[in-house]
């Protein structure tokens, strides 16, 4: 019984490190981190920013035991909605760049002087996007 | 002064990249920024370098030790000095006035295809993701209260990454001290093109020069 016990807590632990170390490694190499810093002239903050993505993470991984709650008002979901929702829109803005969407299509198609509007584009089409994905039934349920 | 001093410097600053129209006579001048005294820039800036045969749309690459070669025939005591570039890329088109860019409705069109892009790839992520279940998750986490469809939660987020998108592609301050790193991608992604054209011409050569060493093989097979 013992054996089993220690046994689970290892594979555990294990699968835990790799996820881990995993979303670390894709959000650094996303460039998530420099860039808030750069955007909010932070950049003696990185430590914390460190931390917070730790913090952040493990709490994160205790989502499916689901036993507490904080009782809050409900304004505090619609905060933390809007921050993660800005979170998610720097992640996939990265990804897109990281594939060099952009600059490739503005060069082929010799329409680099228009990126500004293609970005709008984008940014709408992902909040349009993701608001009727919530509002329309059919999507989100 | 009659003429140049026998013996001068010269500095030259290869250009990186330059355009040409076909059967245009490319002179130093073109490819390079010349210091020296007067008269010698003006000597060395007329000395041809190549005729560009290539048609409209094709590429050339030309190695700044060209232009070493071809002052040195002409001023043997020239002391030159090269900096920046160690070759220029010369693109071949028909007027270097018509570069301009594509049609507003080809940019219109571009930016209708990335909306509806990016409207369905949201939508395919939250659902690849489950989000919905972890909304409400979290829903219940941060209130108590158990909601299927917590849009207090979910419109502020859907808000949120319009303005995620925002931030990172700052638009949202007017002041651009920095670039964005949309145009630091562009400089790189142009670079890197810059880079592989010359290696790609580097290459060519090194094949065209091997060809040349053996002529006879091939013939006596």
């Amino acid at each position: 019984m013992m054996f089993r016990w220690i046994s689970l807590a290892v594979v555990g632990l294990a699968q835990g490190a790799v996820v881990g170390t995993a979303l670390v490694a894709f959000v650094t190499i996303l460039d998530i981190v420099p860039r808030l810093a750069q955007a909010t002239n932070t950049r003696p903050l990185l430590n914390l920013y460190q931390w917070s993505l730790v913090i952040g993470a493990t709490v994160g991984a205790t989502i499916p035991l689901q036993t507490m709650t904080l009782h809050g008002p409900v304004v505090l979901a619609a905060g933390v909605g809007l921050v993660a929702g800005t979170f998610f829109g720097l992640i996939t803005s990265a990804v897109a760049e990281v594939l060099n969407v952009l600059p490739i299509l503005g060069r082929r198609l010799r329409m680099t002087s228009y990126i500004s509007l293609f970005v709008w584009a984008l940014l709408l089409g992902k909040a349009l996007g993701s608001l009727v994905y919530w509002l329309v039934p059919g999507f989100g349920r | 002064m009659a003429g140049p001093q026998p013996y001068s410097d010269v500095f030259l600053r290869v250009r990186q990249r330059i355009t040409a129209a076909p059967g245009e006579l490319l002179q130093v001048r073109k490819l390079a920024e010349i210091a020296a005294d007067q008269e010698t820039a003006h000597i060395i800036g007329a000395i041809p370098i190549r005729q560009v045969r290539q048609g409209v749309g094709t590429t050339l690459v030309i190695p700044a030790f060209d232009l070493v070669k071809a002052i040195k025939q002409q001023m043997p005591a020239a002391d030159i000095r090269l900096m920046g570039e160690t070759d220029t890329i010369v693109s071949v088109q028909a007027e270097e006035t018509n570069q301009g860019d594509a049609p507003w409705w080809g940019a219109v069109g571009v930016a209708i295809l990335l909306s509806i892009g990016a409207f369905l790839a949201i939508m395919n992520f939250q659902t690849d993701v489950a989000m919905p279940e972890v909304h409400r998750t979290l829903f219940y986490m941060l209130t108590g209260a158990r909601s299927d469809q917590p849009l207090v939660l979910q419109i502020p987020y859907a808000i949120g990454v319009g303005l995620g998108i925002a931030i990172f592609f700052n638009r949202l301050s007017r002041h651009h001290s920095e670039p964005s790193p949309l145009e630091v991608e562009m400089h790189l992604y142009d670079k890197s093109v810059s880079e592989c054209f010359i290696a790609m011409e580097e290459q060519r050569a090194k094949d065209e020069e091997r060809r040349k060493d053996r002529p006879t093989r091939g013939q006596h097979q």
